[in-house]
């Protein structure tokens, strides 16, 4: 939501856009101190996901690069919808999965769809929620 | 998005959702950070206050989140999505 944000100061998009990534840097030391506790639960996951987010990162940063503007600009939309439906049926989909901890998945959708994400999140260099 | 993703696949619950999806985050500002840092200028005047407000309100969220129910969670963070769409539908260009 903070790239919204700098649009709405009357920062133009592309300048907006990278800013918003450079300042996005700074999540990090408040989160993982105030995150202690968490994770140190999920260190493991959060391991095995941090290669995957920064190749995808990096593709999608790339494909921004050489890609005409504009491409990606209509999908978004429905990504962000999609993700939202997702977080409000999120029980009734763990239900679905029969796995009510949301632990033991396989890693292969996972490692799948989070690289998608962050290709997504390159390309963007908008919240993706 | 993220966060959905991982509640699904990677821990349920809400608090560690987010604490993962916040370190995620910011790996992925880093690396693409990296990248435009080098192509593009940047709007320092931007980036400060931006980051300062960041900085905060990060520190504060995952505390915030432990203490609320994750169903209330998960309901606000949904909304913001939607508006988020509906802002980048509408939006011209």
């Amino acid at each position: 939501m903070s790239y919204p944000a700098l649009l709405a100061v009357g920062i133009p998009p592309l300048p907006a856009n990278i800013a918003n990534l450079v300042a996005g840097v700074a999540i990090a030391p408040g989160a993982a101190l105030s995150s202690r506790r968490e994770l140190a639960e999920t260190r493991s996951s959060l391991i095995r996901l941090l290669p995957v987010v920064v190749v995808g990162t990096l593709l999608g940063a790339g494909l921004l690069l050489v890609t005409p503007p504009g491409v990606f600009a209509k999908v978004v939309p429905y990504l962000v919808i999609t993700g939202s439906v997702v977080l409000v049926l999120q029980p009734a989909l763990l239900k679905l999965r029969g796995r009510e901890d949301g632990e033991g998945g396989s890693a292969i959708p996972m490692v799948l769809l989070v690289g998608a994400v962050s290709v997504y999140g390159g390309y963007s260099a908008r919240d993706p929620v | 998005m993220l966060l959905a993703v991982l509640l699904l696949l990677v821990d349920s619950r809400v608090s560690s959702a987010n604490a993962i999806k916040n370190m995620l985050l910011s790996v992925m500002s880093l690396a693409a950070a990296t990248v435009f840092v080098a192509i593009q200028p940047v709007s320092w005047s931007a980036v400060l206050p931006l980051a300062g407000g960041l900085l905060v309100g990060s520190s504060l969220g995952p505390i915030i989140v432990r203490h609320l129910p994750p169903s209330l969670v998960r309901w606000i963070a949904a909304s913001f999505g939607f508006l988020l769409a509906v802002y980048l539908w509408l939006r011209p260009g």
